[in-house]
């Protein structure tokens, strides 16, 4: 194309584009929902891009935050009884959580709980419980879709408070709110704030937006009235701490999401266990790709015949089926359809490789972790449209459930059943 | 929001959060003049936002007209992503199936007014996937393989469809008189 004729097709553009008048564009008023997902775009684009970046939890770091109380706090001190307070903030981060020891100094244990108030509440969030203990103080509050806990905790010199704090994969920041530096948890749709008022130290934990919350954040003080438990609350036992997600390392989710696609990919047929798996062509091809996964995972190669198919040893097929399906003493000559051909008596069975893999691909899914048990529905997609995405006519959505297995290494799952979604897992 | 207001200079905002303030009105009027509604719109507004935000080295020292430009490209593409998709998994009606034959999906284009009605009749008889290819290389400097990428094919195939798409051009081009 000569370069007159892409000028003019340049130039035809920019016409239409000059057309366009950004100050005569209507303005639209844009959802909640879609101003919380730019929230989260901005934020990571602002690290992407090393501006200056929000303060980040290090992996074990003493934090001392001094809060000086003044004579014009609300009364609450005398001159007399001015000490300078410190709180020591020590964390230590894990992968699945954070765990904070608070240390206080100049908190005097005589001194009153103070009822906290909370001046702002957005419309329609009703209390719906109140627990006590000694020096910790937790309401909740719901609203249909919507909760709220505020949790106050009486810091003391005498003792110190551990959290812990459910951070795995979230976004942690400080804000300051009212003069204080209040620590700011964001994970999916939940919001975790802690702080100190006086000598309080308070959280606030729930699903409302952003703006909402600060609000709330901004309204809360301690008012002058000394909080009296009620009777029939005494006995009740303190208020759980918010428990870390089951402890699944980053680095097994990962290798279990690869495993998961192997599943998905090859065994989709509804089965009640593994015995009842069919001997075919699918399940030959789920244990190739899963025994050369973990092969070279585990830094295996194997050798490649001309027409460069990998082989792979019968009896590590065999150790795959008993480890992920839990069958001893499985014969690959069980399976009548291994793909390619091989000489009569070879122990090994031929892997094209990955670019050989019929396509599938999770569209969406949802894991569930226990204790001994993890779950997942898949909605697999497996077959792609004319643009080169997912088709969404062939979808298929199925309820995978694994054991989960210890072993020298951490652990590994083994399948236990596949059922379409619309059944009730077992 | 509340980080935004503690840190509030030009040089402190990332250059997407400048985007995204200046041109988010202009995707969602693109996109909804394709879409319709405003839940698609927005969704498909935000597809273009995640596609900036992961070429954000595109709107790097260019000029306001060709940013302006870009974000009506990436808005409109995105918009007509969403509209194939929800047209794809819109019901058949039987009558219309068992005729075997006698039914195919209409193009998007035919039905669409708003923004697509602007542009030169020229760019407007292309199909809009080549047009999209013939802006990005020309207009743009999407290397080769980048729009491979995101044809989701290879390099190959990329360079045969731009110059499938010059080709066209060129056509249309000298079907008004013109020589190429």
């Amino acid at each position: 194309m000569k370069p007159e004729t892409n000028e003019i097709f340049r130039e035809k553009w920019r016409e239409y584009v000059d057309s366009f008048d950004l100050d005569s564009i209507p303005e639209h008023q844009f959802s909640p929902e879609f101003e919380k997902n730019m929230e989260k775009l901005i934020r990571k684009q602002r690290r992407k891009e090393n501006r200056p970046p929000v303060l980040r939890m290090a992996r074990k770091v003493a934090v001392i935050l001094a809060v000086c109380c003044a004579v014009s706090f609300s009364g609450l001190m005398t001159v007399e009884a001015f000490r300078e307070q410190v709180l020591h903030f020590f964390t230590k981060t894990f992968v699945t959580h954070t765990e904070v020891e608070i240390s206080a100094e100049g908190y005097d244990a005589d001194d009153d709980m103070y009822v906290l108030e909370l001046s702002y509440l957005p419309e329609g969030l009703e209390e719906t419980k109140t627990m006590q203990a000694d020096m910790v103080l937790t309401t909740a509050y719901e609203n249909g879709a919507y909760f709220l806990n505020v949790t106050q905790h009486k810091l003391s010199e005498d003792a110190n408070w551990n959290m812990a704090f459910d951070t795995e994969d979230a976004e942690t920041e400080f804000v300051e709110i009212n003069g204080s530096r209040v620590w700011v948890i964001r994970k999916n749709d939940t919001i975790q704030m802690a702080w100190a008022i006086q000598n309080a130290y308070i959280t606030l934990c729930g699903n409302l937006p952003w703006e909402e919350m600060k609000k709330i954040a901004e309204g809360a003080h301690l008012s002058g009235e000394v909080y009296v438990p009620s009777e029939s609350s005494e006995s009740q036992e303190a208020p759980p701490e918010p428990a870390p997600d089951f402890p699944v390392s980053a680095e097994y989710r990962k290798e279990f999401t690869a495993y998961v696609n192997n599943v998905t990919r090859f065994l989709r047929e509804p089965v009640s266990g593994p015995d009842s798996i069919p001997r075919d062509s699918s399940l030959a091809g789920f244990l190739l790709a899963e025994t050369y996964r973990r092969g070279t995972r585990d830094g295996k190669s194997y050798p490649q015949d001309e027409n460069q198919m990998y082989q792979i040893p019968n009896e590590e097929i065999s150790a795959t089926v008993e480890k992920l399906l839990g069958i001893e003493d499985f014969d690959p000559a069980d399976i009548p359809e291994w793909p390619g051909s091989r000489e009569p008596g070879t122990e090994y069975q031929l892997y094209a490789g990955e670019e050989s893999l019929p396509y599938s691909e999770i569209v969406s899914s949802t894991t569930h972790w226990e204790d001994d048990y993890v779950t997942v529905r898949a909605v697999i997609s497996t077959a792609m449209d004319e643009e080169w995405l997912p088709d969404p006519d062939y979808a298929i959505d199925r309820f995978y459930t694994f054991q989960r297995i210890p072993d020298e290494n951490g652990e590994y799952a083994r399948l236990v059943s596949v059922q379409y979604a619309e059944e009730e897992p077992r | 929001m509340i980080f935004l207001m503690l840190i509030d200079t030009d040089e402190e905002r990332s250059r997407f959060e400048q985007l995204y303030y200046q041109y988010r009105h202009l995707l969602f009027y693109c996109a909804k003049s394709i879409l319709k509604n405003d839940c698609d719109a927005e969704d498909a507004v935000q597809n273009a936002l995640l596609y900036i935000a992961q070429h954000i080295d595109k709107f790097e020292a260019i000029e306001e007209r060709e940013e302006k430009g870009l974000m009506i490209m990436i808005a409109t593409q995105k918009a007509l992503d969403f509209y194939r998709m929800r047209k794809r998994r819109s019901h058949l009606s039987l009558e219309q199936q068992s005729q075997s034959g006698c039914w195919e999906p209409s193009d998007p284009l035919n039905s669409i007014a708003g923004v697509e009605e602007g542009l030169p009749e020229i760019l407007k008889e292309m199909p809009s996937k080549y047009r999209d290819v013939l802006l990005k290389r020309l207009c743009y400097g999407y290397e080769y393989a980048e729009i491979a990428k995101e044809l989701k094919t290879t390099e190959a195939n990329a360079r045969k469809m731009l110059q499938r798409a010059r080709e066209q051009f060129i056509r249309l081009y000298q079907e008004r008189g013109h020589s190429a």
